[in-house]
């Protein structure tokens, strides 16, 4: 059992390490067609949202300490169900203010049709926002089957888990400070 | 296996390596039907231009363009990749590090019936308002991008819906060969005892993995550019078609790499079995691996040097192209070296892992000219190209399939395929394949363009008409060569005269199992002693030592 769970441990960093070329290729696609327009953001279009995303940063990053605290509490047999219920929270909070962010743009006028630099922001942080949904899927699905087994789960499913959402959640600096910030 | 298997789970939702293994073969085979049936097509067209096409009938030009395009997406996408890299490397990988099946059979059986769908998205796409699309393979915007184009209305985000779907087909596959090679070797099996084969299909699976990505978030941008015209890739809405072409050959060239590694560890199995010789320079071999793996990233913008890029990234490019020959030609001397002096034995696998091994020397050698920045922009987007790479991808593909299929069908079936009519197969296949190819690279330097749907339009052509119809009268033949292969693929798989164990005396794992093996491939686990390579060895009876023989 305990190589089984080390085989899916390498199985999910090969898979991870496809995502990383494939968010590398998007990242550098945005970098290439942002060099080449000289205005940015182009006349008529709103800012991306650098502050309402800032403080939605930190509530993602703090979920990643959350979840980091539930695998401590369970792997010293502990509560760990709260952490992870937070951690769950966390994530959903941080999909919500991203989607309520996202209704805003679109009501300011940037839309998709012929609109590079809205395309642009929709494809990136869309692509990221699945990634995050995915994982969030992952955990609620962890504590659904912990709640209903109503013992501790085993600590390798919560690894697995806790390894996919640190890689969504250390991609988002990446995103955050490539299209937001400079 | 104590459970009783039905046959829908034996045969169809198998998780068996093997089942799976066949089960890609298959699919890749049938795929390689409509590829060719494109290719006559379009062969027909060049040869007797605007002609009643027997089995078709008139062939319009924007068809002509589909059915190029679809012709090359096939071939690549779901002939190579599932026959060369999928199906034997599922068949081949466990039984040959001595695993009793893929460390993910779920998720292995899986990534057949995604690529099943993919297939059938693809094939679909033949039947929708405005048919396939017509773009290119390499899927070019603005061509791709823009809705007024041949095929863009459905065939367009169909295929690459497909390709999506292939590509995360064979990510599965990828996992599941590293995995299962890092974590699930027989006891014995160091990484320097494993086979050529499962060497040369990890590092492809290592490739594939990292170069794909970059060509998803490509082909997500152009569906996006399709679907709501958002002009990621089109000029005048400040966008940029160079861009795509950078995504596309960012994996579009590792991808060559995907396809030639397992032909190579493929041909190196068999040439090493029926010379009686062990393989000259194991160690290099997979060293020179490793490096072309590396440098097949560093290649890619030499598909772009008359797109309009800067000559300054041109130069670097170019001379990485032809750096990396380097690493190939080490492993292609020491195959040669390997036949060098040993007692070869010429059945019909031997002479195709030769032909391969020649035939795929004239298509690296004629690399050097379109790598070459000077040669290239003569050469560029010409019958020359067309010619050079079907002269890799030809010997890669068919000849190293053919090899394959040939050598481990006793293996797969329990049964020989019939030997004589193997020759004929392969004599007739392997000449034929020169007449379709060889007359395209005169055409190309004659200046015939890879896209004319028409060359007797063109006056400077007229001349070189009659090697047009040489290479499609080629085609003909090459394609009737198939019938004696498919006859007695299906017959002796059923009829076929009965193998034992190790037929050809070989040494690596799998011909440790029975013939053909059973859920859990090995009778008694495996303990390996000695690396795959002894044959011929001095002061022994027999002039094999599999790999459970003790030292």
């Amino acid at each position: 059992m305990e190589n089984k769970s080390k085989t899916k441990l390498l199985a999910l960093i090969l898979f991870i390490a496809s995502e990383i070329m494939f968010f590398a290729g998007l990242l550098s696609a945005y970098w290439v067609i942002r060099s080449q327009i000289p205005n940015w953001p182009p006349p008529g279009q709103p800012r991306y949202p650098l502050e309402v995303t800032a403080f939605n940063s930190i509530i993602l990053f703090s979920s990643l300490a959350t979840l980091w605290m539930a695998e401590k509490k369970l792997s010293l047999k502990r509560n760990y169900l709260s952490w992870l219920i937070v951690t769950v929270a966390a994530g959903s909070c941080f999909l919500i203010i991203q989607g309520v962010e996202w209704f805003r743009l679109i009501q300011q006028g940037m839309g998709l049709i012929g609109n590079v630099y809205g395309g642009l922001f929709y494809v990136v942080v869309g692509v990221h926002a699945l990634h995050v949904a995915a994982g969030l899927s992952v955990l609620i699905y962890l504590l659904l089957k912990s709640l209903k087994m109503k013992t501790a789960m085993e600590s390798d499913s919560l690894q697995l888990g806790k390894v996919y959402w640190a890689f969504v959640v250390l991609l988002w600096p990446f995103i955050y400070v490539g299209l937001y910030v400079i | 296996m104590s459970k009783k298997q039905s046959f829908l789970t034996k045969y169809i939702f198998s998780q068996d390596h093997k089942v799976v293994g066949v089960q890609y073969m298959i699919l890749g085979l049938l795929m390689a039907l409509v590829g060719g049936y494109l290719a006559y097509v379009f062969r027909y067209q060049l040869a007797y231009p605007n002609q009643s096409i027997p089995g078709y009938g008139v062939l319009e030009a924007d068809k002509y363009n589909s059915a190029v395009t679809m012709h090359g997406t096939i071939m690549v996408f779901w002939v190579a990749m599932p026959i060369l890299l999928s199906g034997f490397g599922n068949y081949l990988l466990p039984l040959m590090v001595g695993a009793k099946d893929m460390a993910f059979p779920k998720l292995n059986m899986l990534s057949f019936w995604v690529f099943f769908v993919s297939a059938l998205t693809l094939i679909s796409s033949f039947f929708v308002p405005e048919g396939a699309v017509g773009g290119g393979w390499t899927t070019y915007p603005p061509l791709m991008a823009n809705p007024g184009f041949t095929g863009v209305g459905w065939g367009a985000p169909l295929w690459i819906l497909a390709v999506a779907l292939e590509f995360a087909s064979m990510l599965m596959s990828g996992i599941n060969f590293l995995t299962t090679t890092i974590t699930m070797r027989a006891k014995g099996m160091t990484f320097f005892r494993m086979p050529l084969f499962v060497w040369m299909a990890n590092v492809a699976s290592l490739i594939f993995m990292f170069s794909v990505g970059p060509l998803i978030a490509g082909a997500l941008m152009l569906l996006a550019d399709q679907l709501f015209a958002v002009g990621f890739f089109l000029p005048e809405k400040g966008g940029d078609p160079l861009l795509f072409q950078h995504l596309f050959w960012f994996f579009g060239h590792p991808e060559v790499y995907v396809l030639l590694l397992p032909a190579l560890g493929i041909v190196a199995e068999i040439i090493t079995v029926f010379s009686r010789k062990s393989i000259f320079g194991y160690k290099m071999i997979i060293y020179s691996v490793l490096v072309a793996g590396v440098l097949s990233f560093l290649v890619w913008a030499h598909h772009q040097f008359v797109s309009g890029i800067d000559p300054r990234i041109a130069a670097p490019f170019g001379l990485t192209t032809i750096l990396i020959s380097v690493p190939f030609a080490i492993t292609m001397f020491a195959y040669i070296a390997s036949l060098w002096g040993g007692q070869v034995r010429f059945s019909t696998a031997m002479l195709f892992a030769i032909s391969m091994i020649v035939e795929f020397l004239l298509g690296g050698v004629t690399g050097i000219l379109n790598g070459a920045t000077a040669s290239d922009i003569y050469m560029h987007d010409t019958y020359f190209v067309v010619a050079h790479f079907h002269y890799t991808l030809f010997p890669i593909v068919f000849l190293t399939s053919f090899a394959g299929i040939y050598f481990w069908f006793p293996k797969i079936f329990g049964r020989f395929m019939n030997e004589t009519w193997g020759k004929i197969h392969f004599w007739i296949t392997a000449i034929s394949a020169n007449f379709v190819f060889l007359p395209l690279f005169f055409v190309g330097i004659a200046g015939n363009h890879r896209r004319i749907y028409d060359p007797s339009l063109f006056e400077h052509l007229k001349d070189f008409q009659y090697l047009h119809v040489i290479s499609t009268i080629g085609l003909f033949v090459l394609i009737g060569a198939q019938v004696p292969f498919i006859l007695n693929f299906f017959i002796s798989m059923f009829k076929g005269k009965k193998a034992t164990e190790n037929p050809w005396e070989a040494n690596t794992l799998e011909w440790q199992a029975p013939s053909p093996p059973g859920h859990g491939n090995f009778i008694t686990d495996p303990v390996v002693h000695r690396w795959p390579y002894d044959y011929s060895l001095e002061n022994t009876e027999k002039d094999w030592c599999p790999q459970t023989e003790a030292i």
